[in-house]
């Protein structure tokens, strides 16, 4: 893998091209809907461009992308405004279709659990990060990762009825 | 999870073509320093002038300085009342020496109300001068307070026996020096010549009336009544004699607040009932030389002053008979010994 700068804007369209579904992923996990996920994506980077910050290696850099991702994603779907408000066409507020039809109802599953157990699910298989890692993003336990972890696994097992569920 | 599916699924999660493309033109962009928004600050500043200045007019700002001021235990700017501590100094204590000596160092006897308790009458207690002239004394007074009915006039500070046996009647200073119709009626109200007058700053009544406040303290600072061990009228020092337990000042500026003049109320800081050597042969003392005070003052804690007898400490002890020595019995009763004796040798040692 070849070296990135560690400090922020530099380098900007090989960050993009690594860590773009990192972001874009966890954006479309936490708002559910690609409209507002492009917005997040667009901030978040444009937030790393103008931070100025230098990042100790890549896994800081990773985490501060994620957790940045996290309070965006958090900021465009509070607002009263968005709460608000009814798209004007359903193209805005379509559901996220995958390829596979399997991988469709695997999103819509995950899409129906609740924001406390979606966002652990994403970040533990998706992104294949540590409970420990994950609990330091969120600012919880990891007794509670883990917790939230087993019961979203529970609920996802009762909704796909373990067809494409397997531990 | 199908790790598969997952990764299959995470490819496709990526923006689309033209968001990216909308991003790349955003970051060439050059870097917009952030505006500072001095529309936003100048309107935020303007509401609050606008409060503040509603607040002053609409005299607001007393009403709030009250209330700060009775949050604030203690007030910073109250004054405090002036204090003796008599703990651990060896001075003996007025109230209590003044029921049982006949005045102390004033050699009058303490006539005020004592805490829990009724007027005490003047010369109940005179152990010293001419008892015949004492009883007169005190039937002189006892017609002075027929004449008052339990109302007194402002004139009167209070009456008191002096060593002599003399009643003195205290006049207060307001009067004019000159003249002389006050004590010419109670000269007439009297019909005696044990009787002497004296000046003194405040009215009996004015110190009934501190009284009365003192005694509602319980009620109107529940929290602050735990400091006050007893308060009584020194009507002989024309004051009224407040002990605390410590000098707490909350308490300090209620008495202040009381007495503005710091002269009506005399505080003692300190446990009763500490007055032993000093009193003298004729007070009246237990075995282990301290005062049995008139009135038993709860000590902070909860704990009155003990009883003489403890009975538990008391080592229990075979008393034995008393024999005539002309009628002896056959059989000596054995000595005396503790009922409690240690066995200092085993029994088994014993040949």
């Amino acid at each position: 893998m070849e070296a990135l700068p560690l400090r922020a804007g530099g380098g900007m369209e090989d960050i993009i091209d690594r860590y773009q579904n990192t972001v874009y992923g966890l954006a479309l996990t936490k708002t559910g809907n690609r409209t507002d996920a492009d917005d997040v994506f667009q901030e978040v980077f444009l937030a790393y461009c103008q931070c100025g910050k230098t990042f100790r290696d890549e896994d800081h850099r990773k985490a501060w992308l994620l957790r940045t991702t996290i309070n965006q994603a958090r900021r465009v779907t509070s607002s009263s405004w968005r709460q608000k408000t009814v798209p004007l066409s359903e193209q805005e507020d379509a559901p996220v279709s995958f390829k596979e039809p399997e991988e469709n109802r695997v999103w819509e599953a995950l899409q129906s659990l609740s924001e406390d157990y979606r966002l652990p699910i994403y970040l533990f298989y998706f992104q294949e990060l540590s409970t420990l890692q994950i609990a330091k993003m969120l600012a919880i336990r990891p007794g509670a990762v883990r917790m939230r972890l087993t019961r979203g696994r529970e609920q996802l097992r009762e909704k796909l009825k373990g067809v494409y569920f397997d531990e | 999870m199908n790790k598969e599916l997952l990764d299959s699924m995470q490819k496709q999660m990526i923006p689309s073509p033209e968001v990216r493309e909308a991003l790349s033109k955003k970051l060439a962009r050059p870097v917009k320093k952030r505006t500072v928004p001095w529309m936003k600050y100048g309107v935020v500043a303007a509401c609050a002038a606008l409060v503040i200045g509603g607040f002053l007019a609409s005299g607001m700002s007393q009403k709030y300085t009250v209330i700060v001021r009775s949050l604030q235990r203690p007030p910073i700017e109250a004054p405090l009342h002036s204090y003796v501590t008599v703990e651990g100094l060896g001075e003996i204590i007025q109230e209590n020496t003044a029921a049982l000596t006949g005045g102390g160092d004033t050699g009058a006897p303490n006539t005020g109300d004592l805490p829990g308790g009724e007027m005490a009458p003047s010369g109940a207690l005179v152990p010293e001068g001419d008892i015949a002239a004492q009883e007169e004394a005190v039937a002189v007074y006892q017609k002075l307070m027929d004449h008052f009915d339990g109302y007194y006039p402002r004139w009167y500070g209070g009456a008191y026996i002096d060593r002599s046996g003399y009643l003195v009647v205290q006049l207060v200073e307001e009067q004019d020096p000159g003249d002389k119709t006050l004590e010419l009626q109670v000269l007439d109200w009297t019909e005696s010549s044990q009787v002497m007058f004296s000046s003194c700053k405040y009215s009996l009544a004015h110190l009934n009336q501190l009284m009365d406040q003192l005694n509602r303290i319980p009620t109107t600072h529940p929290y602050d009544a735990e400091y006050f061990a007893g308060w009584g009228i020194d009507e002989a020092c024309n004051r009224i004699e407040v002990t605390l337990t410590e000098a707490d000042p909350t308490a300090l500026s209620i008495l202040a607040s009381l007495d503005p003049d710091d002269d009506a109320i005399y505080v003692q800081v300190g446990q009763r009932a500490s007055a032993d050597v000093a009193l003298g042969e004729d007070v009246r003392t237990d075995s282990a030389g301290t005062e049995d005070p008139a009135v038993h003052h709860v000590m902070p804690g909860g704990a009155t002053v003990p009883d003489d007898k403890d009975l538990i400490a008391e080592e229990p002890w075979s008393d034995g008979a008393r024999y005539d020595l002309e009628k002896l019995p056959e059989e000596l009763p054995q000595q005396k010994q503790p009922i409690f004796e240690v066995q200092s040798v085993p029994e088994e040692d014993i040949p």
